[in-house]
């Protein structure tokens, strides 16, 4: 229980780990260290261990909502260059051509997959109910992105909303994340 | 047509294409994506060969197709509050389809970020 009150007191920093994560997932390790009871994770003793181990667990999940939020901006960068879309002045081909072939729109989209490849390098680690919560985070992101990049006013009940979610993501982020799923242990299947 | 069905086919849709996804990667077992780009080649081919992962990408993106029409029925004001739908659903599939064993721990963290998600469209 106390390890769970420490563990909230450092949680408003979600940002910050956020990026300290980036840090660490330059340096994930090969598979075959974690490979053994893998599903078994980050159930140590003291509390710094728990953290680690549970950011560890999260870095593909939390690096891919980041990426993905990088990645809408950038699009809707891209799609605000381009104006808005009218099917009367330009054929069809002519639209896609122009949008397939815009700088801000290609980083965006490349950005955007990449994030899928994190995701699907999460899902292959933690339980789905564990990752999905994650994907609120994104609302705190934009929270911070309209408040810092855009300028814009921030209502007092989006701030509030904004931390519930985040006391929500804390909650399901302690919460035991070892994989119980019966169907498979993707053990010896090849894809 | 309703404004529900387009709503209520993006969530079933995107719920039913994560739990796909979920599904492919559980058969891979734990994978990763650092050590040199061949690695992350292989990782890419062997996702794009995996029948549930490409299926699931493929459900998901019509669920995208449904959201962008649900979009263009009604104000974003208004279609928002439901992407807290899929938090629950996710909730009650992963545990009845997927087994997945979600303690009272994760259930108070999904109800308290479905109450989060509400409080956002309200503002």
């Amino acid at each position: 229980m106390l390890k769970f009150k420490l563990a909230r007191l450092r949680g408003p920093s979600i940002a910050e780990t956020g990026l300290d994560l980036k840090l660490s997932a330059t340096e994930v390790e090969p598979p075959s260290l974690e490979q053994p009871k893998s599903d078994k994770v980050a159930l140590p003793g003291s509390f710094q261990a728990t953290l680690k181990g549970r950011l560890k667990l999260l870095a593909p999940v939390l690096i891919s909502v980041i990426l993905s939020m990088v990645g809408q901006l950038i699009l809707k960068r891209g799609m605000s260059d381009l104006g808005p879309v009218s099917f009367t002045t330009r054929s069809l081909p002519e639209i896609i051509w122009s949008i397939a072939t815009d700088p801000f729109i290609i980083v965006g989209m490349v950005i955007y997959a990449v994030s899928v490849l994190y995701w699907l390098v999460g899902l292959s680690r933690v339980p789905l109910s564990y990752a999905y919560p994650f994907i609120s985070l994104s609302y705190v992101l934009i929270l911070g992105a309209s408040f810092f990049l855009l300028g814009e006013h921030l209502s007092l009940l989006r701030i509030g909303g904004v931390l519930v979610i985040c006391l929500g993501v804390l909650l399901v982020a302690f919460s035991n994340p070892s994989d119980n799923t019966n169907h498979t242990k993707g053990e010896g299947v090849k894809p | 047509m309703s404004i529900f069905f387009p709503i209520l086919m993006s969530s079933i849709l995107g719920v039913t294409g994560q739990l796909l996804l979920k599904v492919g990667m559980s058969k891979m077992g734990s994978v990763s994506i650092g050590g040199g780009g061949s690695r992350v080649v292989g990782l890419v081919r062997s996702l794009a060969t995996n029948f549930y992962v490409v299926g699931g990408l493929a459900v998901f993106g019509s669920g995208v197709f449904f959201w962008l029409v649900a979009l263009s029925l009604a104000p974003l004001s208004y279609t928002y509050p439901f992407a807290s739908l899929s938090y629950a659903l996710i909730a009650v599939t992963s545990f009845f389809l997927l087994h997945e064993k979600i303690g009272w721990l994760r259930l108070a963290g999904i109800l308290t970020i479905c109450t989060g998600v509400l409080l956002v469209a309200l503002s």
